[in-house]
Protein backbone atom coordinates (compact mmCIF):
# COMPACT_ATOMS: atom_id res chain seq x y z
CA UNK A 1 0.00 0.00 0.00
CA UNK A 2 1.97 3.03 -1.22
CA UNK A 3 2.09 6.03 1.06
CA UNK A 4 2.18 9.35 -0.77
CA UNK A 5 3.01 12.56 1.04
CA UNK A 6 1.66 15.68 -0.66
CA UNK A 7 3.38 18.90 0.38
CA UNK A 8 1.81 22.16 -0.69
CA UNK A 9 0.83 25.34 1.11
CA UNK A 10 -2.19 25.78 -1.18
CA UNK A 11 -5.26 23.90 -0.04
CA UNK A 12 -6.61 24.02 -3.58
CA UNK A 13 -3.52 22.27 -4.97
CA UNK A 14 -3.30 19.80 -2.08
CA UNK A 15 -6.87 18.81 -2.76
CA UNK A 16 -6.29 18.50 -6.49
CA UNK A 17 -3.17 16.34 -6.13
CA UNK A 18 -4.83 14.11 -3.55
CA UNK A 19 -8.02 13.69 -5.54
CA UNK A 20 -6.22 12.96 -8.80
CA UNK A 21 -4.29 10.19 -7.04
CA UNK A 22 -7.38 8.87 -5.29
CA UNK A 23 -9.04 8.42 -8.68
CA UNK A 24 -6.67 5.49 -9.25
CA UNK A 25 -8.50 3.18 -6.89
CA UNK A 26 -6.56 0.06 -7.84
CA UNK A 27 -3.42 1.23 -6.10
CA UNK A 28 -5.01 1.68 -2.71
CA UNK A 29 -2.92 4.70 -1.84
CA UNK A 30 -2.57 6.19 1.56
CA UNK A 31 -2.31 9.91 0.93
CA UNK A 32 -1.01 12.20 3.63
CA UNK A 33 -0.66 15.95 3.50
CA UNK A 34 1.63 18.65 4.83
CA UNK A 35 1.43 22.36 4.16
CA UNK A 36 5.15 23.08 4.16
CA UNK A 37 8.57 21.47 4.26
CA UNK A 38 8.99 21.58 8.03
CA UNK A 39 5.62 19.93 8.63
CA UNK A 40 6.45 17.30 6.01
CA UNK A 41 9.77 16.42 7.65
CA UNK A 42 8.05 16.19 11.02
CA UNK A 43 5.50 13.78 9.52
CA UNK A 44 8.26 11.73 7.92
CA UNK A 45 9.84 11.15 11.33
CA UNK A 46 6.76 9.07 12.19
CA UNK A 47 5.88 7.54 8.84
CA UNK A 48 8.27 7.43 5.92
CA UNK A 49 6.29 7.70 2.67
CA UNK A 50 7.10 5.79 -0.50
CA UNK A 51 7.03 8.98 -2.54
CA UNK A 52 6.72 12.72 -1.92
CA UNK A 53 4.90 15.13 -4.22
CA UNK A 54 5.81 18.72 -3.42
CA UNK A 55 5.27 22.27 -4.50
CA UNK A 56 8.40 24.40 -4.75
CA UNK A 57 7.31 27.80 -3.53
CA UNK A 58 6.17 27.50 0.07
CA UNK A 59 6.48 29.50 3.26
CA UNK A 60 9.40 28.74 5.55
CA UNK A 61 11.57 26.00 4.12
CA UNK A 62 11.09 26.25 0.37
CA UNK A 63 10.85 23.29 -1.97
CA UNK A 64 14.54 23.42 -2.83
CA UNK A 65 15.63 23.15 0.80
CA UNK A 66 13.02 20.49 1.38
CA UNK A 67 14.30 18.35 -1.50
CA UNK A 68 17.83 18.67 -0.12
CA UNK A 69 16.69 17.68 3.37
CA UNK A 70 14.81 14.62 2.09
CA UNK A 71 17.78 13.61 -0.03
CA UNK A 72 20.02 13.62 3.03
CA UNK A 73 17.66 12.08 5.59
CA UNK A 74 15.66 9.73 3.32
CA UNK A 75 17.78 9.00 0.26
CA UNK A 76 15.47 6.19 -0.87
CA UNK A 77 12.33 8.35 -0.91
CA UNK A 78 11.81 9.89 -4.35
CA UNK A 79 10.51 13.44 -4.59
CA UNK A 80 8.30 14.64 -7.44
CA UNK A 81 8.05 18.39 -8.00
CA UNK A 82 4.94 20.27 -8.99
CA UNK A 83 6.22 23.12 -11.10
CA UNK A 84 4.38 26.27 -11.98
CA UNK A 85 5.14 29.25 -14.11
CA UNK A 86 7.88 31.16 -12.30
CA UNK A 87 9.43 28.18 -10.55
CA UNK A 88 11.35 26.72 -13.49
CA UNK A 89 14.78 27.78 -12.24
CA UNK A 90 14.03 26.43 -8.78
CA UNK A 91 12.89 23.19 -10.38
CA UNK A 92 16.15 22.76 -12.27
CA UNK A 93 18.07 23.33 -9.02
CA UNK A 94 15.82 20.86 -7.22
CA UNK A 95 16.32 18.21 -9.90
CA UNK A 96 20.06 18.73 -9.53
CA UNK A 97 19.67 18.29 -5.79
CA UNK A 98 18.05 14.94 -6.31
CA UNK A 99 14.35 15.34 -7.12
CA UNK A 100 13.18 12.33 -9.12
CA UNK A 101 10.82 13.98 -11.58
CA UNK A 102 8.42 16.88 -12.06
CA UNK A 103 4.93 17.59 -13.29
CA UNK A 104 3.88 21.03 -14.58
CA UNK A 105 0.97 22.35 -12.55
CA UNK A 106 -1.18 22.78 -15.65
CA UNK A 107 -0.72 19.15 -16.68
CA UNK A 108 -1.39 17.39 -13.42
CA UNK A 109 -4.60 15.75 -14.60
CA UNK A 110 -2.76 14.17 -17.53
CA UNK A 111 0.62 13.38 -16.05
CA UNK A 112 0.61 13.25 -12.25
CA UNK A 113 -0.71 9.72 -11.86
CA UNK A 114 1.58 8.20 -14.48
CA UNK A 115 4.58 10.03 -13.08
CA UNK A 116 3.92 8.90 -9.52
CA UNK A 117 3.38 5.31 -10.66
CA UNK A 118 6.54 5.37 -12.75
CA UNK A 119 8.66 6.82 -9.95
CA UNK A 120 7.21 4.37 -7.44
CA UNK A 121 8.02 1.45 -9.74
CA UNK A 122 11.60 2.60 -10.22
CA UNK A 123 12.03 3.23 -6.49
CA UNK A 124 10.58 -0.20 -5.70
CA UNK A 125 13.03 -1.82 -8.10
CA UNK A 126 15.85 0.20 -6.57
CA UNK A 127 14.88 -0.88 -3.06
CA UNK A 128 14.74 -4.51 -4.18
CA UNK A 129 18.13 -4.16 -5.79
CA UNK A 130 19.48 -2.48 -2.66
CA UNK A 131 18.25 -5.38 -0.55
CA UNK A 132 19.77 -7.84 -2.95
CA UNK A 133 23.04 -5.91 -2.94
CA UNK A 134 23.16 -6.12 0.83
CA UNK A 135 23.07 -9.91 0.51
CA UNK A 136 26.26 -9.99 -1.55
CA UNK A 137 28.96 -11.64 0.52
CA UNK A 138 31.78 -10.92 -1.84
CA UNK A 139 32.25 -9.03 -5.07
CA UNK A 140 35.27 -9.83 -7.20
CA UNK A 141 36.41 -7.86 -10.19
CA UNK A 142 39.38 -8.83 -12.36
CA UNK A 143 40.47 -6.45 -15.08
CA UNK A 144 43.22 -6.21 -17.67
CA UNK A 145 43.46 -2.63 -18.84
CA UNK A 146 45.10 -0.98 -21.81
CA UNK A 147 47.17 2.11 -21.12
CA UNK A 148 44.26 4.48 -21.53
CA UNK A 149 43.78 7.13 -18.81
CA UNK A 150 40.04 7.27 -19.61
CA UNK A 151 39.71 3.67 -18.46
CA UNK A 152 41.16 4.54 -15.08
CA UNK A 153 38.33 6.96 -14.33
CA UNK A 154 35.80 4.32 -15.38
CA UNK A 155 37.38 1.66 -13.17
CA UNK A 156 37.38 3.97 -10.16
CA UNK A 157 33.77 4.93 -10.78
CA UNK A 158 32.71 1.31 -11.16
CA UNK A 159 34.43 0.23 -7.96
CA UNK A 160 32.89 3.13 -6.07
CA UNK A 161 29.47 2.00 -7.26
CA UNK A 162 30.16 -1.54 -6.09
CA UNK A 163 31.18 -0.17 -2.68
CA UNK A 164 28.03 1.93 -2.50
CA UNK A 165 25.74 -0.94 -3.41
CA UNK A 166 27.28 -3.12 -0.77
CA UNK A 167 27.05 -0.26 1.76
CA UNK A 168 30.71 -0.96 2.41
CA UNK A 169 31.49 2.51 3.69
CA UNK A 170 30.09 6.01 3.86
CA UNK A 171 30.34 8.59 1.09
CA UNK A 172 33.50 10.22 2.46
CA UNK A 173 35.38 6.93 2.72
CA UNK A 174 34.21 6.08 -0.75
CA UNK A 175 35.78 9.25 -2.07
CA UNK A 176 38.99 8.43 -0.20
CA UNK A 177 39.03 4.96 -1.69
CA UNK A 178 38.44 6.40 -5.13
CA UNK A 179 41.32 8.84 -4.77
CA UNK A 180 43.64 6.08 -3.52
CA UNK A 181 42.71 3.74 -6.39
CA UNK A 182 43.18 6.47 -8.95
CA UNK A 183 46.62 7.25 -7.53
CA UNK A 184 47.64 3.60 -7.68
CA UNK A 185 46.30 3.16 -11.22
CA UNK A 186 47.93 6.33 -12.52
CA UNK A 187 51.18 5.22 -10.93
CA UNK A 188 50.91 1.87 -12.72
CA UNK A 189 50.22 3.66 -15.98
CA UNK A 190 52.76 6.49 -15.83
CA UNK A 191 55.68 5.09 -13.84
CA UNK A 192 55.06 1.41 -14.58
CA UNK A 193 53.87 0.66 -18.10
CA UNK A 194 54.80 3.91 -19.83
CA UNK A 195 58.08 4.30 -17.87
CA UNK A 196 57.73 8.07 -17.58
CA UNK A 197 60.16 10.03 -15.44
CA UNK A 198 58.80 11.82 -12.38
CA UNK A 199 58.80 15.12 -14.29
CA UNK A 200 57.04 13.60 -17.32
CA UNK A 201 54.49 11.95 -15.07
CA UNK A 202 53.72 15.29 -13.38
CA UNK A 203 53.18 16.87 -16.79
CA UNK A 204 50.91 14.04 -17.92
CA UNK A 205 48.84 14.19 -14.75
CA UNK A 206 48.49 17.94 -15.05
CA UNK A 207 47.25 17.55 -18.63
CA UNK A 208 44.83 14.78 -17.68
CA UNK A 209 43.45 16.72 -14.73
CA UNK A 210 42.59 19.56 -17.11
CA UNK A 211 40.72 17.15 -19.35
CA UNK A 212 43.37 17.33 -22.05
CA UNK A 213 44.89 14.41 -23.86
CA UNK A 214 48.58 13.89 -23.27
CA UNK A 215 51.02 13.79 -26.16
CA UNK A 216 53.44 11.65 -24.17
CA UNK A 217 50.79 9.08 -23.38
CA UNK A 218 49.52 9.01 -26.96
CA UNK A 219 53.04 8.46 -28.27
CA UNK A 220 53.85 5.61 -25.93
CA UNK A 221 50.48 3.96 -26.38
CA UNK A 222 51.66 2.94 -29.87
CA UNK A 223 55.37 2.41 -29.18
CA UNK A 224 56.86 -0.94 -28.26
CA UNK A 225 57.45 -2.12 -25.61
CA UNK A 226 54.98 0.19 -23.82
CA UNK A 227 52.01 -0.48 -26.09
CA UNK A 228 51.83 -4.18 -25.20
CA UNK A 229 51.83 -3.67 -21.45
CA UNK A 230 48.65 -4.01 -19.44
CA UNK A 231 47.50 -2.91 -16.02
CA UNK A 232 46.08 -5.78 -13.98
CA UNK A 233 43.46 -5.07 -11.34
CA UNK A 234 42.12 -7.63 -8.93
CA UNK A 235 39.50 -6.22 -6.57
CA UNK A 236 37.80 -8.27 -3.89
CA UNK A 237 35.16 -6.48 -1.83
CA UNK A 238 34.02 -8.63 1.04
CA UNK A 239 32.13 -8.14 4.24
CA UNK A 240 35.19 -7.41 6.33
CA UNK A 241 37.55 -5.73 3.91
CA UNK A 242 38.11 -4.51 0.38
CA UNK A 243 41.38 -5.64 -1.16
CA UNK A 244 42.81 -4.24 -4.38
CA UNK A 245 45.87 -5.60 -6.12
CA UNK A 246 47.17 -3.40 -8.95
CA UNK A 247 50.06 -4.62 -11.05
CA UNK A 248 51.76 -3.14 -14.07
CA UNK A 249 54.09 -4.78 -16.57
CA UNK A 250 56.81 -2.20 -16.31
CA UNK A 251 60.41 -2.82 -15.30
CA UNK A 252 59.63 -2.23 -11.65
CA UNK A 253 61.52 0.12 -9.41
CA UNK A 254 63.05 0.45 -6.01
CA UNK A 255 60.03 0.98 -3.83
CA UNK A 256 59.79 4.00 -1.61
CA UNK A 257 59.41 3.64 2.09
CA UNK A 258 55.72 3.74 2.90
CA UNK A 259 55.14 6.83 5.03
CA UNK A 260 53.44 6.66 8.41
CA UNK A 261 49.71 7.09 8.33
CA UNK A 262 48.52 10.46 9.62
CA UNK A 263 51.96 12.02 9.70
CA UNK A 264 51.38 15.69 8.72
CA UNK A 265 55.01 16.14 7.77
CA UNK A 266 54.52 13.85 4.81
CA UNK A 267 52.03 16.28 3.30
CA UNK A 268 54.75 18.90 2.92
CA UNK A 269 56.87 16.69 0.71
CA UNK A 270 56.13 17.19 -2.95
CA UNK A 271 57.49 13.86 -4.06
CA UNK A 272 55.54 10.79 -3.08
CA UNK A 273 52.21 12.57 -2.71
CA UNK A 274 50.41 9.61 -4.23
CA UNK A 275 51.97 7.33 -1.67
CA UNK A 276 50.93 9.66 1.13
CA UNK A 277 47.35 9.59 -0.09
CA UNK A 278 47.38 5.82 -0.39
CA UNK A 279 48.74 5.44 3.11
CA UNK A 280 46.27 7.83 4.67
CA UNK A 281 43.19 6.60 2.87
CA UNK A 282 43.85 2.86 3.08
CA UNK A 283 44.47 0.64 6.08
CA UNK A 284 47.24 -1.37 4.46
CA UNK A 285 49.59 -0.50 1.61
CA UNK A 286 52.22 -3.03 0.53
CA UNK A 287 54.42 -3.38 -2.54
CA UNK A 288 55.93 -6.52 -3.98
CA UNK A 289 59.70 -6.83 -4.14
CA UNK A 290 59.83 -5.96 -7.83
CA UNK A 291 58.00 -2.71 -7.17
CA UNK A 292 55.41 -3.26 -9.90
CA UNK A 293 52.51 -4.39 -7.74
CA UNK A 294 50.72 -2.66 -4.90
CA UNK A 295 48.16 -4.19 -2.58
CA UNK A 296 45.68 -1.84 -0.94
CA UNK A 297 43.39 -2.94 1.86
CA UNK A 298 40.49 -1.07 3.39
CA UNK A 299 38.87 -2.58 6.46
CA UNK A 300 35.17 -2.23 6.89
CA UNK A 301 34.19 -0.08 9.81
CA UNK A 302 30.79 -1.32 10.90
CA UNK A 303 29.89 1.82 12.81
CA UNK A 304 30.52 3.89 9.71
CA UNK A 305 28.28 1.86 7.43
CA UNK A 306 25.44 3.94 6.12
CA UNK A 307 22.93 3.51 3.36
CA UNK A 308 23.62 6.05 0.70
CA UNK B 1 -10.42 13.76 -23.22
CA UNK B 2 -13.43 11.69 -24.12
CA UNK B 3 -14.45 11.71 -20.49
CA UNK B 4 -14.13 15.45 -20.35
CA UNK B 5 -16.20 15.88 -23.46
CA UNK B 6 -18.80 13.57 -22.05
CA UNK B 7 -18.90 15.59 -18.87
CA UNK B 8 -19.21 18.81 -20.79
CA UNK B 9 -22.22 17.61 -22.74
CA UNK B 10 -25.59 18.93 -21.67
CA UNK B 11 -27.77 16.21 -20.30
CA UNK B 12 -31.41 17.33 -20.13
CA UNK B 13 -32.14 14.71 -17.53
CA UNK B 14 -29.28 15.72 -15.32
CA UNK B 15 -28.15 18.89 -13.61
CA UNK B 16 -27.55 21.88 -15.90
CA UNK B 17 -24.25 21.71 -17.82
CA UNK B 18 -21.29 24.03 -17.54
CA UNK B 19 -22.27 25.75 -20.77
CA UNK B 20 -24.94 27.68 -18.94
CA UNK B 21 -22.40 29.20 -16.56
CA UNK B 22 -20.68 32.55 -17.09
CA UNK B 23 -17.61 32.13 -19.28
CA UNK B 24 -16.17 35.60 -19.48
CA UNK B 25 -14.04 35.33 -16.34
CA UNK B 26 -13.03 31.70 -16.47
CA UNK B 27 -12.78 28.75 -18.78
CA UNK B 28 -14.95 25.90 -17.55
CA UNK B 29 -13.61 23.44 -20.08
CA UNK B 30 -10.07 24.13 -18.88
CA UNK B 31 -11.23 23.86 -15.27
CA UNK B 32 -12.84 20.50 -15.93
CA UNK B 33 -9.77 19.33 -17.81
CA UNK B 34 -7.53 20.27 -14.91
CA UNK B 35 -9.45 17.89 -12.65
CA UNK B 36 -9.48 15.06 -15.16
CA UNK B 37 -13.14 15.64 -16.00
CA UNK B 38 -14.33 15.00 -12.47
CA UNK B 39 -17.05 17.47 -11.45
CA UNK B 40 -16.96 16.37 -7.82
CA UNK B 41 -13.32 17.40 -7.54
CA UNK B 42 -14.08 20.67 -9.29
CA UNK B 43 -16.87 21.37 -6.82
CA UNK B 44 -14.55 20.79 -3.87
CA UNK B 45 -11.88 22.96 -5.42
CA UNK B 46 -14.36 25.77 -5.97
CA UNK B 47 -15.48 25.54 -2.35
CA UNK B 48 -11.93 25.72 -1.08
CA UNK B 49 -11.07 28.53 -3.49
CA UNK B 50 -14.00 30.61 -2.22
CA UNK B 51 -13.03 29.88 1.36
CA UNK B 52 -9.37 30.74 0.84
CA UNK B 53 -9.91 33.94 -1.14
CA UNK B 54 -10.45 36.30 1.82
CA UNK B 55 -7.29 35.05 3.54
CA UNK B 56 -5.24 35.28 0.34
CA UNK B 57 -6.38 38.83 -0.28
CA UNK B 58 -5.68 39.84 3.30
CA UNK B 59 -2.15 38.46 2.98
CA UNK B 60 -1.58 40.21 -0.34
CA UNK B 61 -2.74 43.52 1.16
CA UNK B 62 -0.51 42.99 4.17
CA UNK B 63 2.48 42.10 1.98
CA UNK B 64 1.97 45.20 -0.17
CA UNK B 65 1.47 47.46 2.86
CA UNK B 66 4.63 46.16 4.51
CA UNK B 67 6.51 45.80 1.25
CA UNK B 68 7.22 42.20 2.14
CA UNK B 69 8.45 40.76 -1.14
CA UNK B 70 8.74 37.15 0.02
CA UNK B 71 5.20 37.03 1.34
CA UNK B 72 3.83 38.79 -1.74
CA UNK B 73 5.61 36.42 -4.07
CA UNK B 74 4.43 33.34 -2.23
CA UNK B 75 0.77 34.31 -1.78
CA UNK B 76 0.48 35.68 -5.32
CA UNK B 77 2.07 32.46 -6.60
CA UNK B 78 -0.56 30.43 -4.73
CA UNK B 79 -3.42 32.54 -6.11
CA UNK B 80 -1.95 32.34 -9.60
CA UNK B 81 -1.63 28.55 -9.37
CA UNK B 82 -5.20 28.11 -8.17
CA UNK B 83 -6.60 30.55 -10.75
CA UNK B 84 -4.79 28.79 -13.59
CA UNK B 85 -6.55 25.56 -12.67
CA UNK B 86 -9.88 27.26 -13.38
CA UNK B 87 -8.71 28.97 -16.55
CA UNK B 88 -9.27 32.27 -14.77
CA UNK B 89 -6.83 34.19 -16.92
CA UNK B 90 -7.67 37.65 -15.58
CA UNK B 91 -7.03 36.59 -12.00
CA UNK B 92 -3.92 34.59 -12.83
CA UNK B 93 -2.44 37.46 -14.85
CA UNK B 94 -3.10 39.91 -12.02
CA UNK B 95 -1.55 37.46 -9.55
CA UNK B 96 1.49 36.95 -11.77
CA UNK B 97 2.04 40.70 -11.85
CA UNK B 98 2.10 40.79 -8.05
CA UNK B 99 4.25 37.68 -7.83
CA UNK B 100 6.83 39.33 -10.09
CA UNK B 101 6.74 42.51 -7.98
CA UNK B 102 7.32 40.43 -4.86
CA UNK B 103 10.14 38.51 -6.48
CA UNK B 104 11.85 41.69 -7.68
CA UNK B 105 11.07 43.64 -4.50
CA UNK B 106 9.58 46.40 -6.62
CA UNK B 107 6.44 47.85 -5.09
CA UNK B 108 5.72 50.75 -7.43
CA UNK B 109 2.16 50.22 -8.66
CA UNK B 110 1.58 47.38 -6.18
CA UNK B 111 -1.53 49.00 -4.70
CA UNK B 112 -3.13 49.20 -8.14
CA UNK B 113 -2.10 45.62 -8.96
CA UNK B 114 -3.60 44.51 -5.67
CA UNK B 115 -6.87 46.28 -6.47
CA UNK B 116 -6.87 44.68 -9.91
CA UNK B 117 -6.44 41.21 -8.41
CA UNK B 118 -9.17 41.88 -5.91
CA UNK B 119 -11.50 42.93 -8.70
CA UNK B 120 -10.69 39.84 -10.76
CA UNK B 121 -11.31 37.55 -7.81
CA UNK B 122 -14.59 39.29 -7.08
CA UNK B 123 -15.66 38.66 -10.67
CA UNK B 124 -15.11 34.94 -10.14
CA UNK B 125 -17.37 34.70 -7.14
CA UNK B 126 -20.77 34.82 -8.92
CA UNK B 127 -19.65 32.23 -11.46
CA UNK B 128 -18.38 29.95 -8.73
CA UNK B 129 -21.51 30.48 -6.64
CA UNK B 130 -23.71 29.64 -9.64
CA UNK B 131 -21.68 26.49 -10.33
CA UNK B 132 -21.86 25.42 -6.69
CA UNK B 133 -25.61 26.02 -6.72
CA UNK B 134 -26.08 23.97 -9.87
CA UNK B 135 -24.06 21.06 -8.59
CA UNK B 136 -25.89 20.90 -5.28
CA UNK B 137 -29.34 21.56 -6.75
Amino acid sequence: MPIVLVVDDSRVDRLLVGKLLEKEGSLDWVITYAENGEAALALMEDVVPHVVVTDLIMPGMDGLEFVGAVRVAYPHVPVILITGQGSETLAIDALERGAASYVPKGEMADKLLDTVKQVLAVARADRSYQRLSECIVQNRLTLRLDNDPALIASVVDHIQQLLARMSFCDATERVHLGVALEEALLNALCHGNLALTAEQARLVRSELSQGQSSRLVLERQVQPPYRDRKIHVDAVIGQEEARFVIRDEGAGCARSAVPERGDPRTLERRAGRGLVLLRNFMDEVTFNDAGNEVTLVKKRRRAAVVRV
Amino acid sequence: MKEIERNCELDPEAKPGLESLPVDVLDWAAALKSVGGDRAILREMVAIFLKECPRWLAEVRQAVARENGNLLRRVAHTIKGASVQFGAHGASTAALRLETMGQDGVFAGAQEACACLESELQRLEPAFAQFAGQQSG
